[in-house]
């Protein structure tokens, strides 16, 4: 009896506590290697903020003498081909990574989510003529895309003649070590994906008991949108984005690998291993260290998206 | 560079939309001629369709070009030319024609209009004539595209094939093992093969294998043109030992995003009912696999070739770099660097045709596939 009354009380706390939140928290937890990759990016994230306090030297400082110095007790990592110490620039290229992963991530979900409510919300003649220009877009060789803007603003940086806005736009791009444009023409350019999911999630809310209820209260589209559909969808959304993220950091990289990306001596991972690729011959050294943090970075965003996506979506484990 | 898992996953999502809408569709209507004819439709849409997205992107990249300060004849310092010679430069390209006029002149080429429908003139995109390059003087685009498309599609295709093989048979391997240590190893192993980017993994391999053990070469292509049949290489010992360090390095992220497919849809699979009628009828496990499970869990399988594909036409572009291969990546990048500016735009429109022509592949694969299999 008492027994029975046990059970029947723990099950009805147990149910009390549960929650999709809490079910999904739960479950990320139980992820070990999702949790470790957490970790490291909060890891990483501290060391990008302190990076002026960590590093040995100013990333940017040659020692013409120490050109190609092996790792040892004066460079822990070595020193790249103007005697800079590689350890201070990959702890340096961690901004450049983490900043791109971070803002053209946030642009294009911004972008993708906006744009997926407004389309599925309104429907009919503005959702297909909205949805027609993503499946245009979606026919654009994205990368391909990507490189012609990035070698049009670089040209454009070294002209001297332009208008007031666009120098404005040059002295923070300066500013920023080249990067701006990385930022502008990645999230500009890779919301399409976001913006279908937003649409298809919110066709999949639109006609639920509670945006109905919302709507015959007099709500206005507005309030229903950002109220209402947006808390729904921003958890699939936020792990698809998640996922995505290992794909921008790697298209920095690769912009720097061809020269397209940051201005020099701003180190950036993808410089970095163009430089020991460069070397790679006689100084094999001078690559391994961005090489490394690279693959690291990737990794820990490719097991903490895949964990968020288990813990969120169940219907997508595994796959 | 979406990395080759994001753009499954996407692909996925849009499989499931996409495949639901064709379900209904073909329950309501319950015809395969129907059928036949919807899809008969569809890709006749998709074909119309396409062409105003490859007018717009060539207008896009055309009027970009044009607009990036200075132009493709001002060399700096000694190399700088006279401006006689630039002016003889600039009326041999037509840069010295209105914007508008050189646009057309891009399209439709040099027209001539003697009254004879005949004699429209000669040249131009519309025509498959992809024009003259700045810098290599030599050679027409079309035959530079055509030296170098054969080359960047046999590097595609060899990854495709490596990783088709490596992904099945890991996949398989680890789905037949689920959860015993040799799954969790090569689960990890494919989640780790994901992650490491070719920019990382190319140069790594090189050293590892063509500078330290001197097995293979450093880099380039050990084939060239005349290609047989025009894209085939000839097999011979030179081409294999050039091909394998980068089909690997491209083939390996893609390998270990179909061993998690393979994987995931096969436990899936493993646990119908049909399968336990399979082995309670008494066949051996290994036709009970072959026969009755990898049939059906392949499907998922198939249908991210098309975006792999698509994946692996960017890969090429990055693994050019690296390896030094003179394919459309590599043009394509010092297209950039030489302000080649029909070189850029006639290497952009192929790379576009062809990620439209693979798109269309794969969105028709979603319909044509069995629709009454759904990802759940």
């Amino acid at each position: 009896m008492s027994v029975a009354r046990f059970a029947a009380e723990s099950v009805e706390s147990s149910r009390a506590k549960r929650t999709p939140l809490g079910d999904a928290i739960q479950q990320l937890r139980r992820n070990k290697a999702a949790m470790a990759s957490g970790v490291f990016i909060v890891i990483l994230m501290l060391t990008a903020i302190f990076a002026d306090v960590l590093a040995p030297y100013d990333p940017a400082a040659t020692h013409l003498r120490d050109n190609y110095a092996l790792p040892g007790a004066e460079y822990w990592l070595g020193a790249d081909n103007l005697g800079r110490c590689i350890l201070s620039r990959v702890l340096h290229g961690i901004r450049v990574s983490m900043s791109v992963a971070l803002i053209a991530a946030t642009v294009s979900l911004s972008i993708g989510l906006v744009y997926g409510l407004v389309s599925g919300y309104a429907g009919g003649r503005v959702d297909d003529i909205m949805m027609r220009l993503v499946d245009f877009l979606y026919g654009f060789p994205t990368l391909i895309v990507i490189i012609l803007f990035q070698a049009y603003f670089k040209a454009l940086g070294r002209e001297s003649d332009v208008t007031a806005f666009v120098k404005f736009m040059l002295d923070i791009d300066r500013a920023l070590g080249g990067l701006l444009f990385v930022f502008i023409v990645m999230g500009g350019l890779r919301w399409i994906g976001m913006a279908r999911l937003a649409r298809g999630q919110v066709l999949s809310y639109k006609e639920k008991e509670f945006v109905v209820a919302a709507r015959s209260l007099g709500a206005r589209p507005q309030r229903i949108i950002f109220k209402h559909l947006l808390p729904n969808i921003l958890g699939p959304c936020i792990v698809q984005e998640t996922l995505q993220i290992p794909g921008y950091i790697l298209t920095e990289a690769f912009l720097s690998f061809i020269g397209l990306g940051v201005n020099p001596p701003t180190p950036s991972w993808g410089m970095m291993i163009q430089q020991g690729f460069q070397a790679l011959r006689s100084y094999p050294h001078v690559l391994f260290a961005p090489a490394g943090a690279l693959a690291l970075t990737v990794l820990a965003f490719n097991f903490l998206g895949d964990g968020l996506r288990d813990a969120f979506d169940p219907r997508m484990r595994g796959t | 560079m979406q990395s080759v898992q994001d753009c499954m996953t996407a692909h996925l999502l849009q499989w499931v939309i996409c495949h639901e809408r064709s379900h209904e569709l073909i329950e309501d209507k319950q015809s395969q001629l129907l059928r036949g004819k919807i899809m008969y439709r569809y890709i006749v849409r998709r074909v119309l369709f396409s062409i105003p997205v490859l007018l717009a992107l060539v207008f896009t990249v055309f009027v970009l070009m044009r607009a990036i300060p200075g132009g493709p004849f001002d060399f700096q310092g000694a190399r700088s030319l006279p401006p006689a010679v630039v002016a003889n430069l600039e009326r041999k390209y037509h840069t010295d024609e209105p914007l508008g006029k050189q646009f057309v002149r891009y399209l439709a080429g040099d027209i001539v209009d003697t009254g004879d429908v005949r004699d429209l003139g000669k040249g131009g995109i519309l025509r498959g004539d992809l024009g003259l390059s700045f810098s290599h003087q030599r050679s027409t685009i079309n035959e530079i595209v055509a030296r170098s498309l054969p080359i960047s599609a046999q590097l595609g295709f060899l990854s495709v094939s490596l990783a088709l093989i490596i992904g099945l048979s890991l996949g398989i391997f680890a789905a037949l093992r689920q959860n015993t240590w040799p799954d969790y190893v090569s689960t990890f192993l494919a989640v780790v093969g994901v992650s490491i980017p070719s920019l990382v993994i190319g140069p790594l391999l090189q050293w590892l294998f063509a500078l330290k053990l001197n097995l293979l070469p450093v880099a380039t292509w050990g084939a060239s043109p005349p290609f047989i049949l025009g894209f085939l290489p000839k097999p011979t010992k030179e081409f294999w030992i050039h091909a394998i360090l980068p089909a690997m390095t491209l083939g390996m992220s893609l390998s270990a995003g179909i061993a998690r497919l393979t994987r995931a849809s096969l436990l899936q699979v493993v646990h119908e009912d049909y399968i336990r009628t399979a082995r309670a009828k008494g066949l051996r496990e290994r036709a009970v696999i072959v026969r009755h499970a990898l049939k059906n869990s392949l499907i998922p399988v198939v249908t991210v070739i098309g975006p792999l594909l698509a994946s692996v036409l960017m890969g090429t572009l990055v693994v050019e770099q690296i390896f030094g291969i003179p394919g459309m990546g590599k043009y394509f990048v010092e297209s950039i660097g030489n302000r080649d500016y029909p070189l850029i735009q006639g290497l952009t429109l192929i790379y576009a045709l062809l990620l439209v022509v693979m798109n269309l592949f794969v969105d028709i694969t979603y319909v044509w596939l069995d629709p009454r299999i759904r990802y759940e």
